[in-house]
């Protein structure tokens, strides 16, 4: 179909000048419009710069009145956001505080294993008889028995009836060895009986364990002089155990020679055994 | 009554694109900024109103949002 000159001059004016339903302004005119105002911006003229500058200022302050909603709802987005952050931080902090607490209750742990075992390695080199360490097992515990299974046997030459050390401290004997273990058997243990000596009233007694309760003194002379706070040394009388091992000191109540010993056996992670001198009770 | 109160509702929505529009331009958040492109909404909203209901954006008041928008933007930048 052929357009002639007149469609497409009814074509530009509806594009550019027609206003169209309820148009007030033309294409054509806003478009001159704009020219005008880029023209304007160029031109520097006081009267023009007040007018700018007041139609800047009032749309400045509508923008800002506007954008309040806008603002407000990111501070609240931003609110909340940072609040789910924190509670992430604080979840991931937490688990890093267990963390952490469980690290330094280990170091604890290993602190104060390696003080003992340094402890223990110092007895060692101090001590003139031939001991070896041991760590404890099992520790059973009965009202009346009372013994300790440690982690070493025949393979460490440990024989029945050596002396079992806390420290320096006598806390027993090995009854039973197996090749990887041992028992010890307590001197609190109600079997338990040993030979000991006083110090300094000089008296031969034994030393008769009873459970739970304290170890007593049995077998003592009738006019002994035993009073309180007098040391108990092993006597090494019947060749069992070296003579002079520290056990405890005497507490005398109702008239019953009671023993404290020095080490509290209920505490005792590691046991010295001394292999030397030792005879072996078969 | 209730003719009154549909005028109200039909006045609303009539101007409720105005609004919009000012709103926008005002606000200066007609860019959205995705992560693979940017949408603007001050188009969008002309395009649309423009074409599905012309009656109820004139030229004039795309005109002015125009103008708004360049204030707040900041255009022309010499």
């Amino acid at each position: 179909m052929d357009t002639s000159r007149d469609d497409v001059g009814i074509l530009i004016r509806s594009a550019f000048l027609a206003k169209g339903i309820k148009r007030r302004f033309s294409l054509f005119i806003l478009m001159l419009v704009s020219i005008i105002f880029l023209f304007t911006e160029t031109i520097d003229t006081k009267p023009l710069n007040f007018v700018r500058s007041i139609i800047k200022d009032t749309i400045y302050r509508g923008s800002l009145i506007v954008s309040y909603p806008t603002k407000s709802l990111k501070l609240f987005v931003g609110y909340v956001d940072g609040h789910i952050k924190l509670s992430n931080k604080y979840n991931d902090l937490k688990e890093e505080n267990d963390l952490l607490k469980s690290n330094i209750s280990e170091i604890d742990f290993l602190e104060l294993e390696n003080n003992q075992l340094r402890k223990l390695i110092d007895e060692r080199i101090s001590s003139k008889s031939n001991l070896i360490s041991a760590r404890i097992m099992l520790d059973k515990h009965s009202p009346y028995l009372n013994s300790f299974i440690i982690n070493s046997g025949s393979n460490k030459n440990i024989k029945n009836g050596m002396a079992a050390l806390h420290g320096k401290n006598f806390i027993g004997r090995i009854v039973d060895v197996n090749f990887f273990s041992s028992r010890i058997i307590l001197i609190s243990d109600l079997n338990s009986k040993i030979p000991i000596i006083t110090e300094p009233s000089a008296s031969h007694a034994i030393l008769s364990g009873h459970g739970k309760n304290k170890p007593t003194l049995e077998y003592l002379p009738e006019n002994h002089n035993i009073k309180n706070d007098d040391k108990i040394y092993t006597s090494g009388k019947e060749g069992i155990f070296s003579p002079g091992l520290p056990i405890g000191e005497v507490k005398i109540e109702d008239n019953v020679l009671k023993v404290n010993l020095f080490s509290d056996l209920n505490q005792i992670t590691f046991v010295n055994v001394n292999l030397g001198d030792v005879k072996e009770i078969k | 009554m209730a003719y009154i109160f549909k005028q109200m509702q039909f006045k609303i929505f009539g101007l409720f694109p105005i609004f919009l529009l000012l709103y926008v331009s005002l606000s200066g958040n007609s860019i959205l900024d995705l992560n693979f492109f940017s949408v603007n909404i001050h188009y969008i909203l002309v395009y649309y109103w423009v074409l599905s209901k012309p009656d109820s954006l004139g030229y004039g008041l795309i005109f002015i949002s125009g103008i708004i928008s360049d204030v707040v933007f900041g255009f022309p930048r010499h």
